[in-house]
């Protein structure tokens, strides 16, 4: 009897610990370890009655690229629970049309928000909505990752780099003054937060204030001498001006092309053969002429992995050439917040930037620029590099019809959003 | 908590079988047997020699008997698990004793392993089933491998009824892979176990404290790498989930130490439920922590666990036959978590700030087997026949957590019968044993399901779920489910020695090992064969 009863208790341990593992199975395993983050979106001021449901919120881990995709309701509120680690909270949102039928749009984002450990209360930020407007001239494409032959040895070619301008209104924009430069301390998207940039509430807010790097570049003209019509682009070569196409025929573009333009000033000291040869013949008279220029660097080097570009317009009153001097005006010119180094950047208000884009090669990069100009990135990765690969704006279906066929490009100065990758370079024949 | 309830159960269910009696083994020798004496059927007398309490060899009542031998094994076929090899060998030395001095009774083995082995690759482990990481590459390329360990054991009475032991448990062993992606792994193993034991006329107690800890270094590294190949790898957190890339010293690397710490305790209770015939049980429990990373403080996945474990062990004798019931029960939950973290410079100095605990991956295992054996004939260290039944079941329930909100499950049952009959023959100088083994085991289970945390109310990216390894995922499955019948057979020819001095016996062993799995598709094969020559010396 005693060995009946022993058997059973054995038996009844097997089934006892058969449910503990089914019961591993039906737990969920994210109730423990997260913490609540809520968003609430805060409209700037005179537009407080934009709230709305249905604003998408943008979650971003960097570390793993995973994105959750919120919606608000109508107080403009979001929640959701998360694992600890940090991540990019980002926000876009179209006003209604204002005078003129020009619309605002909205752009807010915080780089690094940290869900941590240490306690177990919710998390509560709030997303400051930065209001712009959407651009005549837009940064349409983006070629900085370079080619390569195909073929062994598969020698590669960084110097057929190139970004193109658009005019995505319906009226004549001009080219005359425009710049456009590098944003940050260095070439590449930064491992670590920018110096840029300052914590507040627990939160790293990007400054407003953006730095440009190495040089500024701009186009000559007296105001009107260089029209872009409606629908026109204009492709500015940022290297070598020469038909690539001749060594790498497979990935590379033909970039000596009359209309086309080139950065290729050599008097001011970029004297690189290899980065500034001279420009091939069809770009006669097409150089984008050097603003200002600090280092003894002999190359403009524009990143391969991951530049973060913007055009802008210097609207001081003494004109651009003063506003860039940095003998005459030094206060224009800051070093990097925290560093020991000489080096001087040219500071340009975020409120003059027309358009900006950033690039990232990998999700686990920190922004440089602020949502004003780009709440978010284009994330071309690393082993996509010297692929004849491009970030292109995305076209606005509906904007596009509704200008009659002429097509318009998305832009909600949300790069995440605006943006897309593109096997192939637009201009390669 | 449940496993609270479990423990009641496991000891209700161990008092249920016991009633009072005398201890110790009652197997006893008589001169004349000596030489035939087989170290393994010797060991089986000895109720407290599967015990962790080494206070239990005191009652070793044989004579001192120990061996020595070198083995060859040669092993083929592709129907292994995923890390193994298709075609490898063993050599080896190995010695064991069980020895008493005075009152104090010492255990000891030595043993050297040589491996050698073609077409592997899948793990940079030397045992990559005992953690919840994974480090790969999937080049098959030669390994070679070197294991030492010994272990020894204690016992000496201080008191008329009072005993304490000693078990010391060391293996050291250096794993290589021969070619690109080449890696080499050092494992260091080490346990201790102190332990008691308080003898009466009706029972004995005892207790004892375990100390394991175990690291294994794993360190990938391209020699001369060829351009034309891809080296791929693969960091895989459980499940077969995890990150894939191209290796590199600055961007996936899969070196790393991994470093388990196990802490527990043993409770001991042996009675006579009748003359000659013995219960013994045991109850463990352990709870063990490890980490992978360099340095506490740097570490990138933390892990921990508890495990329950029994033991019985019921021993009866009588004229012309002895028969065993061993039953073994192993209950693990452990978890495994990534540290989140990121770095920051202060000052100019890079410092980690820890953000927190992530779970990754969660595991519960149940296994629990059975044997009986059945001894006939009159030489208790020697018998004619010996025919053994056993009976297998394990389970196992795993949850893999990489990206909130997905998650994956799966639950498999593996069960498993055999059963074996070894007759020994024996004329002049001359004995001869016979084995012959034969068995079946399938499992079933729930392979995969993708599940979503109802917490996270939002749009999720699909296009972002996590990589799997589904080659791995899909082999190991096949491994553990598929329908196997395994057989072995084997032949010792032992010349007996009838002087001291050249010891009790010298033999020669020689086994072959088969198993066939049914209705194999992912395995280049659907068998396996080992064949084992040993030859030593009983003394």
């Amino acid at each position: 009897m005693r060995k009946i009863i022993g058997i059973l208790a054995i038996l009844s341990i097997i089934y006892s610990c058969d449910s503990n593992l089914d019961k591993l199975v039906a737990e969920n395993p994210y109730a423990e370890g997260t913490r609540k983050l809520n968003i609430q979106l805060v409209y700037p001021e005179g537009y407080e009655s934009e709230v709305k449901k249905g604003v998408t919120i943008m979650v971003i881990n960097p570390s793993n690229r995973v994105q959750y995709k919120l919606k608000t309701d109508e107080r403009g509120f979001a929640t959701i629970d998360l694992q600890y680690g940090f991540y990019r909270v980002t926000a876009s949102d179209k006003g209604e049309p204002e005078f003129g039928g020009i619309m605002p749009l909205f752009n807010g984002s915080i780089d690094q928000t940290r869900v941590t450990d240490e306690s177990t209360e919710d998390i509560n930020i709030e997303i400051d909505f930065v209001r712009s407007y959407t651009n005549q001239l837009v940064i349409k494409e983006i070629y900085h990752a370079g080619s390569a032959l195909v073929e062994p040895p598969a020698t590669k070619n960084q110097y057929d780099k190139y970004l193109i301008i658009y005019n995505n209104s319906d009226k004549i924009a001009y080219l005359d003054s425009l710049c456009f430069g590098m944003v940050g301390s260095g070439y590449n998207a930064p491992s670590s937060p920018t110096p840029w940039s300052y914590m507040s509430d627990g939160q790293r807010v990007i400054m407003e204030d953006i730095p440009i790097t190495l040089a500024a570049w701009q186009f000559p003209g007296n105001g009107n001498d260089y029209p872009l019509q409606p629908g026109e682009e204009t492709v500015i070569a940022v290297c070598a001006a020469i038909d690539h196409t001749i060594l790498y025929p497979e990935l590379s573009v033909n970039l000596n092309v009359s209309g086309y333009w080139v950065t290729y000033d050599y008097g001011a000291g970029f004297t690189n053969a290899s980065y500034h040869p001279a420009p091939g013949a069809n770009l006669a008279g097409h150089y984008l002429r050097i603003l200002s220029k600090w280092g003894a660097g002999n190359a403009y080097t524009l990143s391969v992995s991951s530049p973060a570009l913007v055009i802008f317009r210097i609207q001081d009153p003494e004109g651009a050439v003063s506003y860039a001097n940095q003998t005459k005006n030094p206060q224009n010119f800051s070093k990097e917040p925290g560093s020991a180094g000489a080096t001087l950047y040219l500071m340009i208000p975020g409120s003059w930037v027309l358009d900006g884009v950033e690039c990232f090669d990998a999700g686990t990069k920190y922004k440089r620029v602020p949502p004003l100009i780009d709440a978010s990135y284009s994330l071309l990765p690393t082993v996509d590099q010297y692929k004849g690969y491009t970030h292109h704006r995305k076209i606005d279906v509906q904007a596009t019809a509704e200008a009659g066929g002429r097509i318009v490009y998305q832009d909600t100065n949300n790069s995440i959003e605006d943006f897309e990758i593109r096997k192939s370079q637009s201009i390669k024949k | 908590m449940t496993m609270t309830k479990d423990i009641y159960k496991i000891t209700a269910a161990v008092m249920l079988l016991l009633s009072a009696g005398v201890s110790g083994a009652t197997a006893q020798k008589t001169p004349e047997e000596e030489s035939t004496m087989q170290f393994r059927q010797v060991e089986k007398t000895l109720l407290w020699a599967g015990s962790k309490n080494a206070a239990g060899l005191s009652f070793m009542n044989f004579p001192s008997i120990s061996y020595a031998e070198g083995f060859y094994s040669k092993n083929d076929g592709d129907f292994v698990k995923y890390y193994n090899s298709n075609d490898s060998y063993n050599l080896g030395l190995r010695t064991e004793s069980y020895t008493r001095v005075n009152k104090v009774v010492f255990y000891g083995m030595l043993e050297y392993d040589n491996f050698r082995g073609h077409n592997m690759t899948y793990s940079g482990f030397i045992h990559p089933e005992r953690y919840m990481i994974g480090l790969a590459d999937d080049l098959p390329r030669d390994k070679r491998s070197e294991t030492y360990t010994l272990k020894g054991g204690i016992a000496a009475p201080v008191h008329k009824n009072l005993v304490i032991g000693g078990r010391v448990n060391y293996q050291t062993a250096d794993l290589a892979k021969m070619r690109d992606l080449r890696h080499k792994t050092k494992l260091l193993d080490f346990e201790i176990i102190p332990g008691v034991m308080y003898k009466t006329e009706y029972v004995n107690i005892g207790v004892n404290y375990i100390y394991h800890k175990f690291h294994e270094k794993v360190e990938f590294s391209a020699i001369a790498p060829d351009q034309q190949v891809p080296y791929n790898g693969y960091y895989l957190k459980g499940l077969f989930f995890g990150m894939q890339g191209i290796f590199s010293e600055s961007g996936l690397n899969m070196s790393r130490p991994v470093v388990d710490v196990i802490n527990g305790v043993s409770g001991q209770m042996e009675i006579g439920v009748a003359k000659n015939l013995q219960i013994l049980g045991e109850f463990t429990y352990k709870t063990q922590k490890g980490r992978s990373g360099a340095g506490k403080d740097n570490s990138l996945t933390e892990n921990n666990g508890d495990h329950y474990l029994s033991y019985l062990k019921i021993a009866h004798s009588a004229k012309g036959f002895r028969q065993y019931l061993t039953l073994n029960t192993n209950y693990t939950d452990a978890k495994n978590y990534d540290n989140v973290y990121t770095t920051v410079k202060i000052g100019g100095i890079s410092t980690i700030i820890q953000l927190g605990k992530s779970i990754i991956f969660s595991q519960r295992t149940f296994d629990i087997n059975a044997v009986y054996e059945l001894a006939l004939g009159d030489k208790a260290y020697n018998p004619s026949w010996v025919i053994n039944v056993g009976a297998g079941r394990y389970s196992r329930s795993s949850v893999s957590s990489l990206l909130n909100p997905i998650y994956y499950t799966q639950t498999v049952h593996c069960e498993n019968i055999w059963g074996s009959v070894k007759k020994n023959f024996t004329w002049g100088k001359n004995m001869i044993d016979v084995t012959a083994l034969i068995g079946a085991g399938r499992g079933k289970g729930d392979k995969l399901n993708q599940r979503v945390s109802n917490l996270v109310e939002s749009e999720f990216d699909e296009e972002l779920l996590p990589m799997q390894y589904e080659y791995l995922f899909e082999r190991e499955w096949e491994f553990l489910t598929a329908t196997k019948f395994n057989g072995m057979a084997g032949v010792r020819y032992s010349y007996l020695m009838t002087k001291k001095m050249a010891g009790n016996s010298a033999y020669v062993d020689v086994k072959y090992e088969y198993m066939r799995g049914k209705n194999i598709k992912i395995a280049d094969g659907k068998d396996a064969r080992v064949i084992k020559l040993t030859l030593g010396m009983n003394f």
